[in-house]
């Protein structure tokens, strides 16, 4: 299996406070790991680093062996728009638009036609379960339906890789379950990776391949 | 890519109506400020033009004065006949006084053909002998109404009172509006051929006005160039005796200025369409500020910087594109006012013009829309550049955090 990303040696400083002090991670095609940690043990900024949304203030991220740090602005956002989707705890769903054209945004981002999205989202909103939501505003619907829709609008460019930041903390046990049970099964279906960030032992115990971050280090795999 | 999310995003950015108001209050600035250039361009151009059109309504295109002596018709034939000239009318002009319920005024007494005038300026003029038609303000200073008698006092005209003024007492037989306050308070038509006769010098003219010819070679020309060439022509064949002029001469100094205040005043009234497009800076900034969790998100979702500038170039065409339109409808209704409304008339003696007419070309409008564009494009590009370094996490934490 081929090494899809890849972290080495990852420092990220703000300011004085060190978020990350020496990270060193990877992940294969199709292959589904969660980060373990408490609250400011840096577990979501190495998520958003190799999500691109930020870079490391010493290190490399690597996408299939190029350097993040070497991609234009406009590269860096086609590989967020094509190869990455993420999956927010506040799901982030823009309230002034229905939750298809929420799910179709990032197909209307990289110019994909949107009506092949729409064609391809609908059957996997059915089989989700918030088929009824498509035509809804985010505030019409429910948490459960909105980490659904957030998940739906991840998946809906056929991403290489989920990046989930807490996915389940604004649900109750039964919906976590049923949300971590569905990332895991998308990530099955279209043999994209899976990184799942979490605080919650019960999440985290769910996958066979977990690290455990403290204090901005990666102590334990 | 940003044209297709470009619908998305604006729904997402102007949901709230107090968006909406700062930008209808952003682009009616702009038009405003727009519409104050036009208007001055216009106002400016409108003078030009209706002055011109105000001294063609008693002149053709080019005037010859005789300079020490009065002429015969004749002694014109030779260089009309060279230039091509066909269109053109002989006037005896000389100054009189014009009294009439006690009241006197001086005045520039014309006399014509009443057709050939007519042809010449494309105006009927209808004289019999014993008539006049005078200027507006003439008649208003002399309270004078059509069918009135005047009497006209010419210097030396009777030898049998050893050379004292006479008066003739003449019908008005019509007030003209000549456009031009000076001419409406100076000017009299009348039979040229009574006029020789009352003073003595039949057969004799001192001014011609003519036009351009029709068919010449040179029509393809620009008018004024055209112009300036027969003047060079006429000016050679006739010789020293003769002053040949244009017809906006008399006003010459005058229209010149206006150009150069023209071009003066729209380069300072560009200052406040920069005060204007600050606001659209201010505009765009506020939106930065107060729609950064929807910004942040997009961004976070594959949508570049250079995207979202250009999401804000459309935005800021749009601004300026519904701005150049209210910025029209402002010069149109202004300059309908300033046609129409009593209070907007002018003091005729100080500005030569009872009334100012809003002439905009389609070159005024290029221009000002144009620049007005121009600016935009830098302050916004000015503003992006200071908004694009924060980090897409850093405002993501912010917003969503």
């Amino acid at each position: 299996m081929e090494t899809l990303l890849k972290a080495s040696n990852v420092k990220k400083k703000y300011g004085e406070y060190e978020a990350l002090r020496g990270v060193d991670f990877s992940i294969l095609q199709a292959e589904q790991v969660a980060i373990q940690g408490a609250s400011g043990s840096g577990k979501s900024t190495l998520l958003y680093l190799l999500g691109g949304l930020d870079i490391p203030s010493f290190g490399d991220i690597y996408w299939k062996s190029k350097k993040l740090s070497d991609f234009a602005d406009s590269d860096l956002a086609r590989y967020r728009n094509e190869q990455i989707g993420f999956v927010f705890q506040f799901h982030f769903l823009l309230s002034s638009i229905s939750c298809l054209q929420n799910i179709l945004l990032p197909g209307r981002i990289g110019g994909a036609n949107v009506q092949e999205v729409e064609e391809r989202i609908r059957p996997l909103a059915k089989y989700l379960g918030v088929e009824q939501c498509l035509p809804k505003f985010p505030h019409q619907i429910s948490g459960g339906e909105q980490q659904r829709i957030n998940i739906l609008r991840a998946i809906s460019l056929h991403p290489s890789i989920l990046l989930c930041d807490e996915p389940t903390g604004n649900l109750d046990s039964k919906n976590s379950g049923k949300v971590i049970e569905l990332l895991r099964e998308l990530s099955l279906k279209f043999k994209a990776s899976l990184i799942v960030v979490t605080h919650d032992n019960s999440i985290a115990s769910q996958f066979s391949k977990k690290h455990f971050m403290s204090d901005g280090k990666i102590i334990e795999q | 890519m940003s044209l297709r999310v470009f619908p998305s995003f604006a729904k997402s950015l102007f949901t709230e109506k107090s968006t909406f108001r700062f930008v209808f209050a952003v682009c009616l600035g702009l038009g405003f400020s727009m519409s104050v250039i036009l208007c001055t361009i216009g106002i400016m151009d409108g003078f030009d033009q209706t002055l011109r059109e105000g001294l063609k309504t008693t002149s053709g295109d080019i005037n010859i004065y005789t300079l020490h002596h009065h002429a015969k018709k004749s002694d014109f034939e030779q260089a009309f006949k060279r230039s091509g000239v066909i269109d053109f009318a002989e006037i005896l002009q000389m100054e009189a006084f014009a009294v009439a319920n006690d009241i006197s005024k001086g005045g520039l007494v014309k006399g014509i053909e009443a057709q050939k005038f007519s042809s010449i300026l494309k105006n009927k003029f209808s004289l019999n002998e014993g008539e006049i038609i005078i200027g507006t303000e003439l008649a208003h200073a002399l309270k004078l109404q059509q069918g009135d008698s005047i009497s006209l006092v010419f210097a030396g005209s009777s030898e049998s009172l050893g050379g004292l003024p006479r008066p003739h007492v003449l019908k008005v037989a019509g007030v003209y509006d000549f456009k031009v306050y000076e001419h409406n308070q100076r000017f009299v038509l009348m039979d040229q051929r009574f006029l020789q006769d009352v003073t003595g010098m039949t057969d004799l003219i001192n001014v011609v006005t003519l036009n351009l010819p029709q068919d010449g070679w040179d029509k393809a020309m620009p008018y004024l160039q055209r112009v300036e060439m027969l003047l060079a022509t006429l000016k050679r064949d006739l010789g020293r005796g003769y002053s040949v002029r244009p017809f906006w001469k008399e006003y010459a100094t005058l229209l010149e200025a206006v150009k150069v205040e023209k071009f003066m005043v729209s380069i300072v009234l560009q200052l406040i369409v920069v005060i204007s497009i600050f606001n659209l800076l201010a505009f765009i900034v506020y939106l930065n500020e107060r729609k950064s969790r929807e910004i942040f998100l997009m961004r976070a979702l594959g949508l570049a910087s250079r995207n979202i500038h250009r999401i804000w170039l459309i935005t800021g065409f749009l601004i300026w594109l519904l701005a150049c339109g209210l910025a029209a409808i402002f010069s149109k209704l202004f300059g309908l006012i300033l046609w129409n409304l009593e209070f907007f008339k002018l003091p005729g003696d100080i500005y030569h013009l009872g009334r100012l007419k809003l002439i905009l070309s389609t070159d005024d409008y290029l221009l000002v829309f144009g620049l007005t564009f121009l600016q935009i494009l830098f302050f916004i590009y000015l503003g992006l550049w200071k908004l694009r370094r924060r980090p897409i996490l850093h405002g993501l934490r912010q917003e969503f955090g």
